[in-house]
């Protein structure tokens, strides 16, 4: 009876594949009745908020082994399973060791009780997730299972052809490339430099800073992460990776900017040059809370404001 | 005093039930079950406004598990309810008036089922133009909400001649302002446990402000005597206001009745956003004028409240605020016109500090705009208009004399150096973008229910059979800390331990009638209540165990676990615990139970809800703002409290320091907007409440305990004056750090109107 009841009052039915194959099996055979779900923790408040109708069947990815863990790849970088949960990612010395960034940014998600369920893959398939600039600016990689097979692909590439998408697709495993950002951690929107994996010469550049509606537990409005080297000799900036995100913006890369700092040394007029290509060129969401005027504005003076302190004087 | 720890000393008392509370481990009023027990369910309109046409319940009456399906028909007495003016249906006839309308509740085996059970009831329904603002529902073509109009109340006060002296103004400021329907917000939503007892009484074990209210209304709905019916209503996981009205009570009495059967009933929290009160989101328009030495001459005021669907509190909440229009100062001419107006908005009603945020927010913004057009500094400005003690009260009529404006205004004063220093030392090493302000406000907050509302207390005192002094009233504890606050007062009036204590709260079989816990009151009638029966009680403790031991009255008292003799020339020791006194008093017949009803002040004058005690407060924030975003974070706060004695410092603090954070959520953060007559916001996850992160790092009282010589009226209510003045002062720090273009007027502060943008090389220079 009660399963019934649950089943009227739309609560779906859990499926718990232990394989690849057997969930995408599933997925294929119950095509939209069903959803693939992670920690669950945003499709629940969409269920809740009707943004999102509840299927009859959840497939639940929590008990496929190949999907969990964090290991060092062959060539220094990580790789990261897509469930593994924001709270182990954050917890985990070896991200925190490899990039700051990315910690910075699992920091800043909902809250402690919500990053213990949510998982760095799911946070990934929102699109829209804090996550998601980080590892834009991080230049990091994906590996989904499709019906090709496993498949490695550039999460710039994955998040525009994420209307075409298998339905039955997976995504695997996350990898952080080992030039990204070997830095220590610091608190948000302070410069975190250190030597360069390129080795001396370089320091690394290392930015994440998330606007919310409130301080803590937020969701973003306007999200900025930014990495890539300093030249010690001239001040000169190298391999500058931009991404901007918030509410219900597909965070992007924006190459007019990088292309601004690429191989320059920061000045006044570089930083608003800078300023001036976000404001014209961030893909801002409106909704409610902002509209997309204020969060191009927001966007430009915090990008600006990551910039500013690392021209030198 | 600075109120904290170190000041408190031995009163810092630590509430009984923190631990249970902070733990989890308490069971509320929510978390109970009872063997049998079916699941209520309540169906709430599908449109803000619409004929209903026809009610359909068969299909969900044949589900198995579907126990009861009620309609308007299944009321059997008034299908009306409303603390004051019972003009909401307990379950809608023929037409529906905002999305909280309840049109037919069901009880289950199960809660999925109950929900699924809602699906399943066909309601047709003719959709009406939703009124969906005060203006629209003003509109001379306006369909009419209620037969009398679609004003609830309106209210006027004039004294002098408000036009003459505006002739006479030399600095004249008229702004409109405007507030936020905000969510109480509170942890645990509404709901409870309805069932019969042995005796075939019914027991409702639901959230409410004043149990004995309820019982009132619930038998007027229900149709049987108040006696048949118990009200259980504490511990609760808050409130402020939002269940002081009736909620889901009738639905759990009218369904337990209708199956026999215990049904338990808990909102979820869309539920609780549809169907709660809100605060009253307000327009006011303010014209204020003074002198050329800065004395205010003449005040205009119109108020317009949107009081939603139906009338619960909303017409005292605007005497409320035409009452508090004028704040601790001195005008000679004053016009106060107020309208609360029916929409087809959510309904509003009671919350924290009643209608005083509202006007007090235009009001000190108005004394902040006047003092920059004068030239003359916001406070001293503030100073040259302040009341003197032997003052009247805002509308005229006697109050209890009160210096304590000018007490908090010298506290602030104080205060506003500090902050000047400590936002100047920051600012030397800010980046360009932040910056920095101060800024203040004052007000006077009264308490009680006001002229001519019944405001009756009451309570009981006693040694119970088991030997413990017992304290029992009919209030309910929901987290303001009245449990503790009892406590302390009942050991410094017996000298006795903690562990000799009973505390009895919130339940009509259990406690007598003490009236509501609101408006700032039940300190009051505590301490009166108390003060009047603890003599009787002593008197007639120490008669029984003089006449016991043949001991001369004289020399006993009470003390730690009984009665103590002290006789000179040898140490006090205890003649007897508190329980062998308690077979003592039973054998000879003595009852050792004293009980006592009576008022809370009132002044003698005849102004409708005007009131006779206040409470001063001045409040200073320095803010840090973010000019990259336009965000604002309060960066210290500094109250100055004037409310007579502390009885509970802990509970001071709390009680200050919450209301400060809900004052804080209002100005910064809340408003529940509405689309069309909806909630466009129904959790929390997008109605977003201030965090621990958001609330300041510093937070100072100074709590003033002068009071007037001799005054008999004991310590005053703290409960709202916490959330009154901080939006104005956070207001004005807005300004001060922003510069003269911004004045904030409508609240909650938008980034959109403090965004700059950067530009580097102006800072540098280079261009």
């Amino acid at each position: 009876m009660q399963k019934e009841a649950l089943r009227l009052a739309g609560e779906p039915e859990i499926m718990l594949p232990t394989s690849l194959a057997a969930a995408r099996r599933l997925k294929r055979r119950l095509g939209e009745e069903a959803c693939y779900g992670a920690g669950t923790t945003l499709m629940r408040t969409q269920w809740e908020s009707r943004a999102r109708h509840v299927p009859r069947c959840l497939i639940s990815l929590q008990a496929i082994p190949e999907l969990s863990g964090i290991r060092r790849a062959e060539d220094g970088g990580l790789e990261i399973g897509a469930m593994t949960t924001l709270g182990l990612c954050r917890a985990d010395p070896e991200v925190r060791s490899l990039s700051g960034l990315l910690a910075e940014a699992i920091s800043s998600v909902a809250a402690p009780a919500v990053r213990n369920l949510a998982t760095l893959g799911g946070n990934l398939c929102s699109l829209t997730g804090d996550v998601v600039p980080a590892l834009l600016a991080l230049d990091a990689e994906l590996t989904v299972e499709r019906d090709s097979g496993p498949v490695r692909i550039g999460l710039q590439q994955w998040l525009a052809e994420a209307a075409e998408r298998e339905a039955e697709e997976i995504l695997c495993r996350i990898h952080l490339p080992s030039a990204s950002s070997r830095v220590s951690l610091e608190s948000a929107g302070t410069a975190l430099e250190s030597e360069g994996a390129e080795g001396p010469g370089t320091t690394s550049i290392c930015r994440y800073v998330k606007l919310g509606r409130r301080a803590a537990f937020t969701p973003s409005l306007v999200t900025v992460a930014l990495a890539g080297r300093m030249r010690s000799e001239d001040g000169a900036i190298l391999g500058a990776r931009l991404a901007l995100g918030g509410g219900t913006a597909r965070p992007h890369r924006l190459p007019t900017a990088e292309r601004l700092l690429e191989g320059r040394a920061l000045d006044a007029r570089v930083v608003e040059q800078v300023g001036d290509a976000v404001r014209t060129h961030y893909a801002a969401a409106t909704d409610r809370y902002a509209d997309a005027v204020y969060r191009r504005e927001a966007a430009a003076n915090l990008a600006m404001a990551q910039l500013w302190p690392l021209i030198r004087r | 005093m600075r109120l904290d720890r170190q000041t408190a000393q031995g009163r810092w008392h630590r509430r009984p039930d923190g631990k249970a509370k902070t733990t989890g481990e308490l069971a509320y009023l929510t978390d109970l079950t009872a063997p049998d027990m079916l699941y209520g369910k309540v169906l709430r309109s599908a449109y803000p406004h619409a004929r209903l046409l026809a009610i359909h319940t068969e299909r969900a009456e044949r589900l198995p598990g579907v126990h009861a399906v009620i309609t308007h028909r299944d009321v059997p007495g008034l299908n009306r309810f409303g603390i004051v003016q019972p003009d909401q249906p307990v379950l809608c006839e023929d037409r529906v008036r905002y999305v909280g309308d309840a049109i037919a509740a069901v009880a289950a085996e199960s809660e999925e089922l109950a929900a699924y059970a809602l699906t399943l009831i066909e309601v047709e329904y003719e959709p009406l133009p939703a009124l969906d603002s005060p203006e629209a529902a003003l509109a001379e073509d306006a369909p009419l909400l209620h037969p009398e109009g679609n004003v609830l109340h309106r209210t006027s006060y004039a004294r002098g001649d408000v036009e003459m002296a505006f002739g006479q103004c030399v600095h004249i400021v008229e702004t409109t302002y405007r507030t936020p329907r905000q969510m109480h917000g509170y942890m645990e939503t509404e709901g409870g446990l309805f069932s019969y007892e042995a005796n075939g009484r019914l027991v409702v074990r639901a959230a409410t402000q004043h149990g004995y209210k309820d019982r009132m209304q619930l038998a007027r709905i229900l149709a049987i005597p108040e006696e048949r019916i118990r009200v259980v209503s504490s511990p609760i996981g808050g409130s402020f206001g939002g269940k002081d009205e009736l909620n889901v009570q009738p639905y759990g009495a009218l369904l337990a009745m209708r199956t026999g059967r215990p049904v338990r009933l808990h909102n979820n929290r869309r539920e609780s956003v549809i169907a709660g009160l809100k605060r009253h989101p307000m327009r006011v328009r303010m014209k204020t004028g003074i002198d050329a030495e800065g004395r205010l001459l003449a005040h205009e005021v119109e108020i317009v409240a949107d009081t939603g669907a139906y009338a619960t509190l909303g017409a005292p909440v605007l005497n409320f605020a035409t009452e508090h229009a004028m704040g601790p100062y001195r005008i000679p001419h004053v016009s106060v016109q107020g309208r609360s107006v029916y929409t087809n908005n959510g309904v509003s009603g009671e919350f924290r500090g009643f209608g005083g945020n509202q006007v007090i927010f235009a009001l000190e913004g108005q004394m902040d705009r006047l003092a920059a057009l004068a030239g003359i500094e916001p406070w001293e400005l503030r100073r040259r208009n302040l009341r003197a003690a032997a003052d009247a009260g805002p509308m005229g009529q006697t109050i209890a004399p009160t210096d304590g404006a000018l007490r908090v205004w010298r506290s602030a004063a104080r205060s506003r150096l500090e902050a000047r220093n400590s936002v100047s030392m920051q600012q030397a090493d800010d980046p360009p973008w932040l910056r920095r302000g101060i800024g203040s406000a004052i007000a006077m907050h009264g308490s009680g229910l006001g002229y001519g509302i019944p405001d009756p207390g009451g309570g009981r005192l006693s040694l119970t059979a088991e030997g413990k002094l017992e304290a029992a009233f009919s209030f309910e504890e929901f987290g303001q800390g009245i449990v503790a606050t009892l406590e302390i007062m009942m050991l410094e009036l017996f000298a006795c331990d903690t562990a000799d204590l009973s505390i009895v709260l919130g339940d009509t079989d259990q406690a007598p009638h003490s009236g509501s816990s609101t408006a700032s009151r039940s300190t009051t009638i505590a301490y009166q209540t108390l003060r009047k029966l603890q003599p009787r009680l002593t008197e007639a403790m120490l008669s029984v165990a003089a006449s016991a031991y043949g001991a001369p009255q004289e020399l006993l008292a009470t003390g730690p676990g009984g009665i103590w003799l002290s006789s000179s020339g040898s140490e006090p020791r205890r003649l007897l615990s508190y329980r062998e006194l308690a077979e003592r008093a039973a054998r000879a017949e003595c009852p050792l139970r004293f009980e006592t009803a009576i008022h809370f002040p009132v002044t003698p004058d005849p102004v409708v809800g005007a009131h006779f005690l206040y409470t001063c407060t001045a409040v200073t924030v320095e803010v840090e703002v973010n000019t990259l975003t336009g965000t604002v974070a309060v960066q210290s706060q500094r109250h100055a409290v004037a409310a007579g004695k502390v009885v509970n410092p802990m509970g001071y603090i709390g009680q200050i320091e919450g209301g400060a954070s809900m004052a804080l959520g209002f100005a910064l953060m809340e408003d529940a907007e509405m689309e069309g007559a909806r909630y466009a916001t129904e959790n929390l996850d997008t109605y977003l409440l201030p965090g621990a992160a958001d609330t300041p790092a510093s937070l100072e009282i100074d709590a003033i305990e002068e009071l007037a010589p001799d005054d008999p009226y004991g310590p005053r209510g703290i409960g709202e004056v916490g959330s009154v003045a901080l939006a104005p002062a956070i207001a004005a720090a807005v300004r001060d750090a922003m510069g003269s273009e911004v004045w904030v007027a409508e609240l909650p502060i938008r980034r959109e109107t403090l965004i700059r943008r950067f530009a580097p090389s102006a800072e540098e220079g280079t261009l």
